[in-house]
């Protein structure tokens, strides 16, 4: 599938390429047509606001952290600029970089610690941080002269970041809105893109992908930051008066979000829809409805958001994108881009997997020692160990209950052990965490109720877990579609999760793992809820991907799927292990007979 | 499809308003901007404020209006400074305002003003105090009333002047208190006050700012308790003066004189909140209640025309605010206007600088001389001053400075359970 | 200074007991139905300007148009539930957020529209009321609303252990799913949680008025106080919350005494950070 075509000009005339470029042009152009300051002034606003948004979206779109408290870095550039300008004569372009260091700085002091929280609760943490910086600024008036705001003194030059005509702060605003929009176009295809996302989706199932959540949110925070930040000093030089109640506002916090909510949340052109709608209107309404009577034109705008948010969740973006595709091939040139991407040529699974099976010759490749773990008074794991050898396949059996999801949660590094040891290919990875680096020791899992990313197609999903190993998009790209074919599901490739049923949903969730290329695979119930075709199908795919020496720790109830498979079964109960052995053996047992299978098994 | 059809409702919807925002078709009126903060948490005074105003307007337009115009109100909400500054870019730009009037709030008046003036559009201060804003040098600005510096230095002279003699008291050794919600209007008055009473040597036992949007004084109030101070400066917002005058009482604060200095200590919501519990605090604000011997010519006739026409139609009697909404646009109406000849800039700033009303000429009691533009107060009526009153009897009554005042100050004031019993130990 | 210490506790003490009170609702509606109501505060004016107003026009004194004010609350917050919160249930939490901010917006600015921004305040013959003992000063009707704080959730937590609806609205708000499968009609159950909270807001601001007053954005003062205490005290536990309204009413007089009362607010949110990030489930809330 081509991607980016060796000659420029055929690239340059797909509607998905020109259409976008022709709409930036007019926004280039628009600045120039008012002639009037009070119209310019909607446009740089609109601009300024697009550009803030869309900051605001990387963490709170594309990285689904609900911050509420972005005001805090508007403010710190507002202010950082505007006082070494005061004091220092400092050009507020430099100054604007001292904000900058300043709100990462503070970005990263707060980031850290807070993005452990869940998602109510970050947003309410964003917005105390905000509210906080917002009492300092008024309280300490050594400093900021508090309540009386600071005003800055109209000199007009480019290298005091001060304009006469309101046109050079739109080019200015549109510059910056169009930076990030790059960006964030840059960032939705690339590799960090589709780790924010599926981290958005399912923190758990991106951390078993190899996906760094803690470093990626705080990447996205950071990105976030420098540019609210800059916008912040770009407010402080267009209007020339701040003080701590209009820089450090909850108002600005949730305007963000709400244009970019309006817009299309986690879209990459959402926010800039959302601001551009969304100011012209405010001030409309304002002039329309303020001057009759207080306070209707807030109703009016709240009315709008709570529509919004109830009909159209998906915001603007979800309305335009019904009929955008259509429209695109409307349009000169429209035709091309209906070409179908080519299917991919399975090949690299079987090669690349067996040389890295014949790599390891170690007898115990993985082997759990004495685990315990208690959940307050309930003993959940005693005393289990076991071993898994290289390149088999290892039944985990057991009543509900037993314990088999929480030795697959202590081994992946999601809950950490009371005692025991687990060891990996000689090394000893027990309470690895967090859950990434299990990923990256080359052990991937399956959750027993699947996690698919909603946000993402199958194909995307699956390419969260082929950039565990690669960098480039591309090559992650080739993977997952190898992958999907080897497991069946390259015709719906394209599809969203949702429109998956629950056996396909099941086979993504083990592809996804499989992208990751471990050298031991931890399946966790795929064959439950399947139906007895869909169970053959799954059965044939575990034995293609054993035999392409992959090592398989799976937990399974269905027998057929556990005779049939293992090479070798643990059976726990009650969190104690109670027996081992080969299928055959167990199915003896008498214990495991009493505790599990029942009288009708054997006959 | 039902969302395609939706989208152009929408879209027809916006259309339909951004045209009817436009500045409508202009009769043969004087447009001048009015730029309030008309809704939000300053809205019930800046409306009030504004209120006065309009009795101006309809008492010139009565006459037939100026130049045999009617004044027409261009109406711009100020919510916050940003807004302030947004909205009179639109007064000035698409209704091509050439005359702001405004704005109540310090911090929307410093803030819009400089677009004004950027614009070279007059704009006409009333009510505003903070100092900074005619220390620009400003052209075009003219503010009518008193600054924060002179409520502030008020305070401390009737301090001086009055309380210490009265009480007593040493008045290098008079302990005062200070405190200010943090806002523009209460930083600046609140601080210029204490660094004045520290110049005149007295001792300044706590100077404590607050959010204006607290729930709750009581730190406030004990920190006066502890530190006992004789005499309180306060500047406070309506909500907050309130909420600490009930405090006072519940935390038992007592101490011999009270000063407020003007917004929230001066409404008739004070009295009405409190009844008998409002007396014996002084205020400062601009003069109203003053001794009508100060007023020459038909002044005390118009002022009087004004209290009543207001009290027609907004159902009670003006305060300060709207009484300085109506100075303020009275004097642009009747003196300035007609002067200028029309409302170009350049005209009216030229027939503003050469006003020089004396002392008595306003209904405020003071007169009115503009400061020019290389006066450190550029634009300040020089001749403004804030009078400082006292409640009793639950209507505020000048008491200082002489010249105005109507009753003799009371002092000390009654401790709360001398209020609770009734009694009153004033010195003589 | 004993006697001074005493009283910022005493201080504390009350208004975090109003604190509590006001948070209460919220506490029932964020711990058990996990939505972040923003138009919280706009709840508590609403029902500040109803006692108002049935006091003005017919002298019924809020102690007693409490008893009114919760049931006509109650059938209000279902009626928001129905309306607003329903259809977004399954959203993305910042959806829930959004559309209670949008209805503070509304609720506000229709509060601006139809009373104006005038603030209005109430005297009854115990506004100002207070007890003296022993040097130290007690607000009456902040007493009341400390003790109705109390009985309140006493009422609360016996409903919810002892009725049938009550275990159902604490089942929900463990297992969503379990608790529909055991029969639980899921909807019916919300909507009277979320209208037993609007009840409780009902309650608070009849018992504030007295000592307070009300303009139409009163509510975002007190809605971010709301949110401090019930995180701070345990998202889903009631006398946590109230616990959590003590805590931060103490904290508030002490460090506007010794620090500044400029900074008091900033330092309960200082500690409102604090606490998300080290104990998330509050000091008496359960994981």
């Amino acid at each position: 599938m081509k991607f980016i075509s060796a000659n420029f000009s055929e690239t340059l005339f797909q509607p998905k390429i020109y259409f976008p470029l022709i709409l930036i042009l007019l926004m280039a152009v628009l600045p120039l047509i008012p002639q009037n300051p009070f119209y310019e002034d909607i446009i740089v606003s609109s601009f300024f606001y697009g550009a803030m948004a869309l900051a605001w979206n990387l963490v709170g779109g594309f990285a689904g952290q609900i911050s509420l408290g972005h005001t805090a870095f508007f403010g710190i550039g507002a202010y950082t600029s505007t006082l070494l300008y005061l004091h220092y004569a400092l050009s507020p372009w430099l100054g604007m970089l001292a904000g900058v260091a300043l709100s990462v700085l503070v970005a990263i002091g707060i980031g850290i610690p807070c993005f452990r929280l869940k998602s109510h609760f970050f947003a309410l943490a964003t917005i105390a941080i905000g509210e906080v910086l917002r009492f300092l600024a008024a309280y300490w008036r050594g400093l900021t002269q508090g309540g009386v705001g600071l005003l800055i003194p109209f000199k007009p030059g480019i290298e005091n970041f001060m304009f006469k005509s309101k046109i050079p702060y739109a080019y200015i605003a549109l510059v910056l809105m169009l930076v990030m929009l790059l960006i964030c176009y840059w960032i939705r295809n690339s590799r960090f893109g589709f780790h924010l996302i599926s981290l958005r989706e399912d923190q758990d199932a991106a951390e078993s992908l190899g996906v760094k959540t803690s470093r990626a949110k705080l990447m996205a925070l950071i990105i976030s930051v420098v540019f609210t930040s800059i916008s912040g000093t770009f407010y402080a030089q267009y209007i020339l008066f701040i003080d701590p109640f209009t820089v450090f506002s909850l108002g600005i916090s949730i305007e963000l979000a709400l244009f970019a909510i309006i817009g299309g949340l986690g879209t990459v052109a959402g926010p800039i829809l959302g601001a551009f709608m969304l100011t012209p209107l405010d001030v409309f309404l304002r002039a329309w409805l303020g001057g009759v009577s207080a306070g209707l034109n807030f109703i009016v705008y709240g009315l709008v958001l709570m529509v919004a948010v109830k009909y159209f969740p998906l915001g603007i973006s979800g309305w335009v994108r019904t009929w955008y595709g259509p429209f695109l091939q409307k349009l000169p040139g429209g035709r091309r881009a209906l070409k179908t991407e080519a299917a991919a040529v399975p090949s690299a699974v079987t090669a690349k997997s067996l040389e890295a099976a014949q790599a390891q010759q170690k007898a115990s490749f993985f082997e759990v020692r004495s685990l315990s773990k208690r959940f307050g008074g309930l003993v959940a794991v005693r005393d289990v160990s076991f071993q898994v050898p290289k390149g088999k396949i290892i039944g985990l059996i057991g009543p509900n209950g037993a314990g088999k999801t929480t030795i697959f949660n202590l081994v992946t590094g999601f809950i950490s052990p009371d005692s025991g040891e687990v060891l990996f290919q000689g090394q000893t990875i027990t309470a690895l965490n967090p859950p990434h680096q299990i990923c990256l020791k080359r052990i991937g899992r399956t959750f027993q109720v699947v996690k698919p990313f909603r946000g993402m197609t199958v194909l995307e999903n699956t390419m969260v877990g082929a950039f565990a190993r690669l960098q480039n998009a591309q090559e992650a790209r080739r993977l997952a579609l190898e992958i999907l074919d080897f497991i069946g599901l390259s015709k719906d490739h394209g599809l969203p999760t949702s429109s998956l049923t629950i056996a396909d949903r099941k086979r993504l969730e083990l592809g996804r793992a499989l992208a990751t290329r471990p050298d031991l695979l931890l399946l966790d119930e795929v064959v439950a809820g399947l139906n007895p075709r869909e169970t053959e199908e799954i059965i044939g795919m575990i034995k293609k991907i054993s035999d392409q020496g992959i090592t398989i720790l799976m937990i399974a109830h269905v027998m057929k799927a556990v005779m049939a498979l293992s090479h070798r079964v643990v059976v726990l109960h009650h969190g104690d292990k109670i027996a081992e052995g080969t299928p055959l053996e167990i199915s003896r047992d008498k214990r495991v007979i009493e505790a599990y299978l029942g009288e009708e098994y054997l006959a | 499809m039902r969302k395609g059809r939706m989208g152009v409702w929408v879209a027809l919807l916006f259309a339909l308003m951004m045209f009817a925002s436009s500045p409508a078709m202009a009769a043969e009126t004087i447009r001048i901007g009015a730029l309030f903060p008309f809704t939000g948490s300053l809205a019930m005074l800046g409306n009030e404020t504004f209120n006065g105003a309009i009795i101006a307007q309809d008492m010139v337009n009565e006459k037939g209006g100026i130049w045999g115009k009617k004044v027409e109100w261009v109406k711009a909400d100020g919510v916050d400074p940003k807004k302030a500054i947004t909205e009179c870019e639109r007064l000035i730009a698409v209704e091509k305002i050439k005359l702001v009037f405004g704005t109540y709030s310090s911090s929307l008046a410093y803030a819009a003003s400089e677009i004004a003036e950027r614009n070279k559009v007059i704009y006409w201060e009333q009510g505003a105090i903070a100092d900074n804003i005619t220390a620009r040098g400003f052209k075009y600005l003219f503010r009518s009333i008193a600054r924060a510096g002179d409520f502030g230095n008020l305070a401390v002279n009737f301090t001086n002047e009055v309380v210490a003699p009265k009480l007593k008291l040493d008045p290098k050794k008079i302990k005062v208190g200070i405190m200010f919600e943090d806002s523009l209007y209460g930083t600046t008055v609140g601080t210029m006050a204490a660094k004045k009473a520290k110049e005149m040597g007295m001792d300044v036992v706590a100077s404590e700012s607050y959010s204006h949007k607290t729930v709750d004084l009581s730190s406030v109030a004990m920190i006066f308790k502890s530190k006992r101070p004789d005499v309180i400066i306060a500047t406070s917002y309506m909500e907050d003066s309130i909420l600490f005058w009930r405090q006072a009482k519940e935390m038992d604060l007592n101490v011999k004189a009270f000063i407020g200095t003007g917004a929230g200590h001066g409404m008739p919501e004070w009295a009405k909140t409190f009844g008998d519990e409002a007396n014996y605090i002084f205020n400062i604000d601009p003069p109203i209640g003053i001794n009508p011997k100060v007023f020459k010519g038909n002044t005390l006739a118009v002022l009087n025309d004004f209290r009543e026409r207001f009290n027609k139609k907004f159902g009670h009697y003006p305060a300060t605010h709207a009484t300085a909404g109506f100075m303020s646009a009275h004097l642009l109406f009747e003196v300035v206007l007609p002067k200028a000849g029309s409302v170009d800039p350049e005209a009216v700033r030229k027939a503003a600088l050469e006003i020089d009303i004396p002392d008595g000429g306003t209904v405020f009691g003071f007169g009115v001389k503009f400061a020019p533009p290389d006066n450190p107060s550029a634009g300040q009526n020089l001749r403004a001053i804030p009078v400082l009153m006292q409640w009793q009897e639950q209507k505020p009554w000048v008491v200082y400075p002489a010249t105005f005042a109507v009753r003799e100050p009371l002092m000390p004031l009654p401790t709360w359970e001398e209020r609770s019993k009734g009694i009153t130990k004033f010195v003589k | 200074m004993d006697i001074t210490i005493l009283q910022l506790v005493i201080n504390g003490l009350l208004l975090g007991g109003m604190y509590g009170l006001i948070s209460i609702g919220l506490t029932l509606i964020f711990g058990v139905l996990e939505i972040v109501n923003f138009a919280h505060g706009e709840f508590l004016m609403l029902s500040m300007y109803a006692a108002f107003w049935l006091f003005q026009l017919y002298g019924i004194d809020p102690y007693l148009s409490m008893l009114i004010i919760i049931p006509v609350f109650f059938l209000l917050g279902i009626a928001v539930q129905r309306i607003t919160i329903q259809p977004i249930l399954n959203a993305p939490p910042l959806n829930q957020i959004f559309m209670t901010v949008g209805l503070s917006m509304v609720l506000q600015n229709a509060a601006l529209f139809i009373w104006t921004a005038d603030y209005r305040t109430m005297k009854t013959s115990y506004s100002a009321l207070t007890l003296k003992t022993a040097g130290l000063i007690i607000s009456f009707p902040r007493l009341v609303a400390f003790l109705l704080a109390m009985a309140l959730i006493a009422a609360l937590l016996i409903f919810l252990k002892k009725t049938y609806t009550g275990k159902a609205i604490r089942a929900l708000a463990q297992e969503r799913k379990a608790a529909m499968l055991m029969g639980i009609n899921v909807y019916r159950t919300y909507q009277i949680a979320f209208g037993i909270g609007i009840a409780c807001v009902g309650a608070a601001g009849a018992m504030l008025i007295p000592v307070y007053f009300v303009f139409p954005s009163v509510g975002s003062l007190f809605v971010l106080i709301a949110f401090v205490v019930v995180i701070l005290g345990g998202y889903n536990s009631l006398v946590g919350s109230l616990a959590g309204g003590l805590i931060i009413g103490v904290v508030e007089s002490f460090s506007g005494f010794f620090v500044s009362p400029h900074l008091k607010e900033a330092i309960y949110f200082v500690i409102f950070i604090l606490i998300l990030l080290f104990k998330p489930t509050g000091l008496f809330g359960r994981a």
